[in-house]
């Protein structure tokens, strides 16, 4: 994965430089102030909002294109299943800590930068989620709390991925046809379409509700809660994934 | 017990029933041949051998113990297949190093060297290969390994006729060198009988055949003569199939030849281990 990697950082710091290139000359040209680049959120000036986000949408693809070119050749050469499975995982483990490493290094240099640019703002994921955590910790404590939060982030993305493609390697060509078209159409609008009509809604309440506990948010803002429920799909999709690859045979 | 021992596998797909309680053995330091008509099951055989399917009963022993999921019983064995599972961006030389990686008593040097005897360039990618030169290739890789038990399926699929017969050239002088079992799955027969030791033929998921090539070819032997004399030789004896050709019959008889009980007009001659697995197969 070292090559992918090393792609998304460098497309990362061209964006970032031209950011910056570009928020130097509008914070320079009062007429092009409160331009924002990159942004979840409305941030007064110009800046850079949760970079953080396209990492994890990153590992998210790199996940679903882990499986079928390693199984393969694994295969090959003699490896057993339980062996590709747990070697994946360890690889998973060390790009997301590496990834959220070097997120965060990113992250210091930018607000490092940003902070002689006048106007210029530099903001995480972790502080625009969580950002009323900064009142209450130190800045070492909101630093490693937010590698933290990256690393869980990530390894949920990249382990959802991991086993959507395992997955749709072990279905044959009707039952990918129909999860492919099936599962969006069912969330996105018969489940909203069934809600409405006989439950008035109360299924989004529910599901705001759950989300808003599972990220920490029914007791003013606690990240460790968003960590674990992070850590826990990982979990969930890991094993998931295993017991869809346990069984996967060589295809052509 | 050493060796690979497979134990009443059976594999089905749908209603195809690709092996049916199919049970060899195959000994260490020796040359198979595995064959059987197209969709026989020879390829599933060696798939279920190595893992890359599942059997639906039965089981497979490498040196005594379960293949399943055994990395140290499928490191002992290295398949060649038809198809090929290396990603198509990788060079031959990048495959030989990662292969290395898997199977340590992978001879780089002697990769090399074959590459070179082959006019394989090790710096092509994997997708930039012909039919043939994907067969020099992954063969190659195999001879290389120096596994304990090394399959070859098809290994002379779309090779030219150079190509095949410095194949054979190699893999005796291997076999002579540094001696391993050597399973090979091949249609080629003729030309791969000059190596074969063993014979396993399948047919319709059986094994039906499971002797030594010459045990196997003692057994058969050709009449040729005038029909009804031939008719009449071969009415008491194990007839495997006939041809005619004008006012001559050929009878394929399996079974031993007691040369004085044959009539004059009568011509024995052996059979070839090829058209021995013709008629077997057609019977």
């Amino acid at each position: 994965m070292k090559r992918p990697v090393a792609i998304f950082y460098f497309v990362m710091f061209c964006i970032l430089l031209f950011g910056f290139v570009v928020a130097g000359v509008t914070v320079s040209s009062p007429s092009l102030n409160n331009t924002v680049i990159i942004s979840t959120t409305s941030v007064s000036g110009t800046g850079f909002v949760g970079m953080e986000a396209a990492t994890a949408i990153f590992l998210f693809v790199c996940g679903l294109n882990s499986f079928k070119e390693f199984f393969r050749m694994l295969t090959q050469n003699g490896v057993s299943r339980k062996s590709i499975f747990l070697g994946r995982i360890i690889t998973l483990l060390y790009v997301c800590a590496g990834m959220a490493v070097i997120d965060k290094i990113i992250l210091l240099a930018g607000k490092f930068i940003a902070s002689h640019m006048s106007g210029v703002n530099f903001v995480g994921l972790f502080e625009l989620i969580y950002a009323g955590r900064a009142d209450q910790v130190g800045a070492i404590h909101m630093n490693i709390d937010g590698f933290l939060f990256g690393f869980c982030l990530y390894l949920a993305a990249i382990t959802i991925g991991y086993f959507i493609t395992i997955a749709f390697y072990r279905m044959n060509k009707i039952t990918k046809i129909a999860v492919a078209v099936g599962v969006p159409m069912v969330l996105l609008n018969a489940v909203p379409y069934l809600d409405a009509a006989l439950l008035h809604g109360e299924l989004v309440n529910v599901l705001m509700n759950t989300m808003s506990f599972a990220f920490g948010f029914h007791n003013g803002a606690n990240p460790y809660f968003a960590m674990v429920t992070c850590l826990l799909i990982s979990a969930v999709f890991a094993a998931l994934s295993w017991l869809a690859m346990r069984k996967a045979v060589v295809k052509d | 017990m050493s060796g690979i021992e497979v134990r009443n596998a059976t594999k089905n797909f749908g209603n195809v029933h690709a092996l049916s309680d199919v049970t060899v053995h195959f000994e260490e330091n020796k040359i198979y041949g595995l064959l059987g008509r197209n969709g026989a099951g020879k390829s599933t055989l060696l798939n279920v051998i190595t893992g890359r399917i599942f059997a639906d009963g039965g089981e497979v022993l490498v040196d005594g113990e379960p293949s399943l999921e055994n990395d140290q019983a499928l490191g002992k064995i290295y398949m060649m297949s038809e198809k090929n599972y290396y990603p198509e961006s990788m060079k031959i030389r990048d495959v030989f190093a990662w292969t290395k990686e898997f199977y340590p008593d992978f001879d780089t040097a002697y990769a090399v060297r074959l590459a070179e005897r082959f006019e394989l360039n090790i710096d092509k990618k994997v997708r930039s290969l012909s039919t043939g030169y994907s067969s020099i290739f992954k063969l190659i890789t195999a001879l290389s390994t120096n596994a304990r038990y090394i399959i070859l399926d098809e290994p002379v699929l779309g090779l030219d006729a150079n190509h095949r017969d410095l194949f054979y050239k190699i893999l005796i002088e291997k076999y002579s060198e540094n001696p391993s079992t050597v399973i090979i799955s091949t249609h080629l027969i003729e030309e791969a009988a000059g190596v074969i030791e063993h014979v396993i033929i399948i047919k319709d998921g059986k094994v039906i055949r499971d002797e030594s090539r010459e045990e196997l070819m003692a057994k058969g032997y050709t009449a040729t003569g005038a029909a009804g004399a031939v008719d009449q030789f071969t009415a008491d004896k194990n007839l495997l199939g006939t041809d005619i050709l004008g006012g001559l019959k050929t009878a394929y008889i399996l079974g031993k030849l007691d040369r004085a009980a044959v009539p004059d007009g009568i011509e024995i001659s052996k059979m070839d281990l090829q058209r021995l697995f013709i008629q077997l197969t057609n019977a």
